[in-house]
């Protein structure tokens, strides 16, 4: 749910619970003022009557008027002692309308020249509460469409103005990528609001101190692997030198194999560090049309040989010619890496299927079981049993992958580890 | 055959002097920058093994000044970097190749016999050993004036026990010469071991005078008869 939909939906239902109470209190209002100027009337009606009827007497008891009528009946002494001034709601007849019409009424009693306790009372039609209500429901029912009307636009007007830093903060996070976009993108986002121009700030700090800690990271990793390269040669050099000493028997160069094997492996871990380092580093800029189709071949060559002893049978299918803009290494890397997985978890007399259509590679193998799909491009995860392996090199086709936007996707199906990279069009 | 060693770390730069001296190199070293620009100065060598982190200085530093000086040698760039930028920068001013670190003792005893090869104007161009003669640029062998026929990988192989005459060499740096970093993973290196078979059996059946011997566990070293 959005914003501008959230505070309005609330605003809604806020409004119309405050109308609602503001539109009963209302109605109660306006009763009250017309009972109240209604008794009023009545009260100065009453004297009216008295004063006509003290002077002149009265024979006719009950009086119609325009504005109301009044009746006078003779009670009796005890009943009148008892009795209080009251005003009460009730019905009158009307008989053009023919029918009953609310009606307010002054209750009192008085006495007359002759001794004689009356009761009067004096009515007064009063207006037609229902309508009244019909009335106040329907202004208070306008009164909130309006209202409600005009502040969404309002608000929606308002919000989407003054929200306009937090639109383009949030565009600019969902495109932000440690170590691309910020520093080649910054933040520019200036509003007088402050709150906002606080966020900004804070984020603009945030980010600049990941990208400090990411390149510190980055360097770190780059430094090591570049200082551990002349010791390591020193070693696998000095084993070199070791092994030509005539006095060296079998069993130590056994020994002095096992180790430099160990090293050599240290030294590709090494190298695949850097080259990681270095493509997270974009430095490799050239770039150049690549013909997929060409480079498996030829990779596939060497592989072939190779791996002659497992006898793997490769299937390769061009559906199409697959040309991409990259630079010349990476692209090999990245094709090697896939074939020299393939070719490496791959058992004995096992199946190598490569499919490239006009903007899809797909590389499957022979396998056994179903790999961790989101393990598998992660650094240093490997096959326990290939302790050879440096766990890097799927590693280093994912991040060339996502250095020219491609999409690779690990599945498995039918016996199959199937690789399969997406050339966007 | 002189060769200079221009690097900083001792115990490297030692190894390197050993290994070279045993091919027949003259070896002399240099251990910062200003050594090594008085050493270019005063002598002349066949071959100049640079460093490019030097104390003192820049190795490609040294190349300027040594092309400045008008002199002809040889270079090889040696470095921990192995960045393109860095092998750009060294051949384009003039360096005649390029070696990362590490490197396999066997590799830099191909390269530096390459180069020098390479430069000596007008010398003969191939290498003779025993019976037998190759033609490096034209990729090609004959023995008793007989040429064999060797693909594309023997011949790799072949030209990489040549310039390693009574080297042992081990299979993995044998392997990555001929195919390069594609070994990376290579869970064994049974296909080392047939190709060299394969080698093996033509050229004792050329009647080569040189034969390749498996030092078992190890690799392999090319004996001169």
């Amino acid at each position: 749910m959005r914003l501008l939909h959230y505070t309005l939906s609330r605003l809604t239902i806020i409004l119309f619970c405050i109308l609602s109470v503001w539109a009963f209190i209302f109605y109660r209002f306006m009763i009250d003022e017309i009972n109240d100027e209604t008794d009023n009337m009545l009260s100065n009606y009453k004297e009216h009557i008295l004063r006509k009827f003290l002077i002149q007497g009265d024979d006719n008891s009950m009086q119609e008027q325009i504005m109301g009528s009044y009746k006078i009946t003779p009670i009796p002494k005890d009943i009148a002692k008892e009795y209080s001034e009251t005003y009460i709601d009730t019905v009158i007849y009307v008989d053009i309308e023919s029918e009953y019409e609310p009606a307010r009424a002054l209750k009192t009693t008085f006495m007359g020249p002759d001794e004689q306790h009356y009761e009067l009372i004096v009515l007064s039609s009063v207006l037609e509460k229902e309508d009244l209500i019909e009335t106040i429901w329907w202004s208070v029912l306008i009164l909130y469409i309006i209202l409600l009307i005009s502040i969404i636009w309002v608000s929606e007007w308002v919000l989407k103005r003054s929200m306009q830093p937090l639109y383009k903060l949030l565009q600019w996070l969902s495109k932000y990528t440690l170590g691309r976009y910020s520093l080649a993108q910054p933040l520019n986002n200036e509003t007088r609001i402050k709150e906002f121009s606080d966020l900004n700030k804070s984020i603009s700090e945030m980010t600049l101190r990941n990208e400090k800690i990411y390149q510190s990271q980055k360097q770190f990793i780059g430094n090591a692997s570049h200082e551990l390269q002349t010791p390591l040669a020193v070693c696998i050099n000095k084993i070199e030198l070791l092994s030509e000493m005539p006095e060296c028997t079998e069993k130590q160069l056994s020994i002095l194999n096992d180790m430099y094997e160990t090293l050599q492996r240290t030294v590709r871990m090494n190298k695949s560090l850097l080259l990681l380092s270095r493509i997270e580093n974009n430095q490799f800029p050239d770039t150049k049309e690549i013909s997929i189709n060409d480079n498996i071949k030829l990779l596939l060559q060497d592989f072939s040989e190779i791996y002659d002893e497992k006898e793997i049978i490769v299937n390769i299918e061009e559906k199409g010619v697959l040309k991409w803009l990259m630079n010349e290494t990476l692209s090999s890397v990245l094709l090697s890496n896939l074939l020299k997985n393939a070719f490496v978890h791959t058992p004995k007399k096992g199946e190598i299927k490569i499919i490239i259509s006009s903007k899809k590679l797909t590389i499957a193998n022979n396998g056994f079981a179903k790999l961790d799909e989101n393990k598998i491009f992660s650094r240093f995860y490997k096959d326990e049993n290939k302790k050879e392996s440096t766990g890097l090199g799927l590693s280093i086709v994912s991040t060339i992958a996502a250095l020219y936007n491609l999409n690779i996707k690990y599945s498995f199906h039918n016996d199959m580890h199937q690789f399969e990279i997406t050339f966007p069009k | 055959m002189k060769v200079l060693i221009i690097e900083d770390e001792l115990s490297l730069q030692e190894t390197m002097k050993l290994s070279l001296e045993r091919e027949g190199f003259v070896v002399e070293t240099a251990g910062n920058y200003s050594q090594g620009l008085l050493k270019i100065e005063d002598y002349n060598y066949d071959c100049i093994l640079l460093d490019i982190m030097l104390p003192g200085g820049n190795g490609l530093m040294l190349l300027e000044e040594l092309k400045r000086m008008g002199k002809k040698e040889s270079v090889i760039i040696v470095s921990a970097k192995d960045s393109i930028d860095d092998k750009v920068a060294g051949l384009n001013l003039g360096a005649d190749d390029y070696l990362a670190k590490p490197f396999h003792l066997a590799e830099l005893n191909a390269r530096v016999k390459s180069v020098i090869r390479r430069n000596k104007a007008g010398g003969s161009l191939e290498i003779t050993l025993g019976n037998m003669v190759v033609y490096p640029d034209l990729q090609t062998v004959k023995i008793n004036n007989k040429e064999l026929v060797l693909n594309r990988k023997e011949f790799s192989l072949l030209y990489y026990f040549i310039t390693n005459p009574n080297r042992l060499i081990n299979k993995i740096a044998l392997a990555e010469s001929v195919w390069g970093d594609h070994i990376d993973q290579a869970d064994n290196f049974d296909f080392i071991y047939s190709q060299v078979k394969n080698l093996r059996k033509k050229l004792t059946l050329s009647g080569a005078s040189v034969e390749i011997k498996a030092v078992y566990g190890f690799g392999y070293k090319l004996v001169t008869e």
